[in-house]
């Protein structure tokens, strides 16, 4: 029955308006991004308005394989992706309240754990068509780029395992800032408060938390890294790494286990926390 | 030999705050019944059908739906139910058919052919493409009876099923839950509209305030009391004369005649002949269910 219901989320969330425009705008958006840092490399070929320094930055971001470091970043917490997921779960989530569609399964002897999971799961997947979308076009654009700047792929350098790991750290780091919206959802009932309430979180106030604790002290500092952001930014580290495009050896980092289970913590908490109030809510005006 | 109780109703209570919104009210509906819930706006009937259909938790009390106790965290009995509550739940962006498709995906049983089927029975197969969330509140409203109608349940709760309909519609919805009846189908009907449910219903229910006031056949409810209907020259005077009468009684005035309920049509005659008030006309006969019920809720 499970897959049922699923399929029956599916078909809703893949009707929407909504999600399609947000797969087009995506695509639009890491397309236009790309697109701008190429014609920026190209006008100044003869290093005419910019830095050799700067020019080279620009031709490794787009040059494959470190080229796909930055399309993974758009798809981590601090990238487009997670922004537009939030968006999507918070009006998918709270107009279900507005039509009253959960009746459908509710009164039909379907229970609310098992719509709920449904639910989310039908998101993830969605999420997951949002990272697909960004792979696409951004693994798309930089090769085009990358034939057009030096001539070939450079695909002995490409190092497939890793990229895998870096994309599915990176799509990690999405599910908690989901599941925050999702959670925000249902017990406001309102998309606003939710996509709202997740983006200005994920956005502002995590960001000022972690200033603010900086100003407290060392201890105060490595207790932030456990929140969210910290600890995505702590697990990206190692696509830095990986990607030959940084260092995961910051000491003010979680290490990468502990982000890793952090984050399922996270996720749990929001999801058992959404659960608790839908089996708790009375569903008719 | 007893009939089967398909749904049980025990001392259910749903308290908002210091609201109480339904107050220990017990109902039984056996096996073919079909169980008019009468009640003005905001007597609680929605609220009591949202608690039977484990959408909201009760404050206290019991529902057994074929012997089985419900609850939001255990619908399972729910599966041989259909119901349509309020304005039908149905997903805007999607057609009629689709809609259909929701509701038949929970029920893996159900074929293509019993989708358009019910298209055809709630008479939207010609509209069967159009996006839902372009219907009108009657269209919408027969979608939704069609979505509860879909798997064949063997128990229909409906709460306003006629709401937003045009005479002929409702004529179509009347035909159609008799029709289901007569195929066995128990019915649990919530309606404002008394005509309809002394037409349809075999049994009555009337809760006022969270409280069930009365509940029986249609039958004996209507039957149970006589009503006199008397001409006089003023409609005032005896009225206030008749409200002298001991017992509860329940007096309407209309144009030249008073109706009364509750008392003997010699009671009546003799009380306003004793006080020079002579009746030109005097009629008996049974009350409708309009008349109880506005006498019960008083």
């Amino acid at each position: 029955m499970f897959l049922n219901v699923l399929a029956n989320e599916n078909m809703k969330l893949f009707k929407r308006r909504l999600f399609w425009a947000e797969i087009i705008f995506l695509g639009l958006i890491v397309l236009g991004i790309l697109l701008a840092l190429f014609i920026t490399v190209e006008t100044n070929r003869n290093g005419s308005g910019l830095l050799s320094d700067e020019r080279q930055m620009m031709l490794e971001t787009l040059s494959w394989p470190q080229a796909w470091s930055n399309v993974i970043r758009f798809v981590g917490w601090d990238g487009f992706g997670p922004i537009f997921l939030m968006i999507l779960v918070g009006a998918v989530t709270a107009q279900e309240y507005t039509w009253r569609t959960q009746q459908l399964s509710l009164s039909r002897g379907i229970s609310r754990r098992m719509l709920l999971m449904a639910k989310l799961a039908a998101l993830f997947i969605a999420g997951l068509l949002f990272i697909l979308t960004i792979l696409v076009v951004g693994g798309g654009a930089t090769a085009i780029f990358s034939l057009l700047l030096n001539g070939s792929l450079q695909l002995p350098y490409l190092d497939l395992s890793h990229l895998l790991f870096s994309i599915l750290r990176a799509a990690y780091t999405m599910l908690p800032y989901g599941c925050l919206v999702f959670f925000l959802a249902v017990a406001s009932r309102s998309a606003v408060v939710a996509t709202g309430g997740g983006l200005v979180i994920s956005l502002m106030l995590e960001n000022m938390i972690i200033s603010g604790a900086g100003l407290l002290g060392d201890k105060a500092s490595q207790i932030v890294q456990y929140l969210p952001g910290g600890l995505s930014n702590s697990l990206l580290a190692l696509n830095n790494a990986s990607l030959g495009t940084g260092s995961s050896s910051d000491m003010s980092l979680v290490s990468p286990l502990h982000a890793s289970i952090g984050l399922a913590a996270w996720i749990v908490l929001f999801i058992g926390l959404s659960l608790w109030f839908f089996q708790r809510q009375d569903l008719v005006e | 030999m007893q009939k089967e109780i398909v749904l049980q109703i025990n001392e259910l209570k749903k308290h908002f705050g210091q609201v109480r919104a339904v107050d220990g009210i017990s109902i039984e509906v056996t096996r073919n019944q079909i169980l008019g819930f009468l009640g003005p706006n905001g007597s609680g009937k929605t609220t009591t059908i949202g608690m039977i259909l484990g959408l909201i938790h009760p404050t206290g009390g019991t529902v057994t739906l074929f012997g089985r106790p419900i609850s939001p965290t255990s619908p399972e009995p729910l599966r041989k139910v259909g119901a349509l509550v309020g304005s039908p739940s149905l997903v805007p962006y999607l057609s009629a058919k689709e809609n259909l498709g929701l509701a038949a995906r929970l029920y893996p049983e159900t074929s293509q052919r019993r989708i358009s089927e019910v298209l055809d029975l709630i008479g939207l197969q010609k509209s069967s493409n159009q996006k839902a969330g372009t219907f009108s509140t009657g269209m919408k409203q027969r979608l939704g009876l069609g979505m509860a109608l879909l798997h064949q349940p063997e128990l229909l709760i409906l709460d306003e099923p006629t709401n937003g309909m045009d005479p002929s519609g409702m004529h179509e919805i009347r035909n159609m839950l008799a029709n289901l009846a007569d195929k066995g189908v128990t019915i649990f009907l919530s309606s404002h509209l008394l005509h309809e449910i002394e037409q349809i219903c075999t049994h009555v229910a009337v809760i006022n305030k969270g409280r069930l006031v009365a509940q029986g056949r249609v039958r004996e409810f209507v039957g149970q009391k006589a009503q006199v209907k008397i001409r006089v020259d003023s409609t005032e005077l005896a009225s206030q004369l008749l409200h002298e009468l001991p017992g509860s009684i329940h007096i309407r005035t209309n144009g030249d005649y008073v109706t009364v309920s509750g008392v003997s049509s010699r009671a009546v005659v003799s009380h306003l002949m004793s006080h020079g008030v002579i009746p030109s006309e005097v009629t008996n006969g049974d009350l409708d269910l309009e008349t109880v019920f506005l006498e019960l809720i008083s």
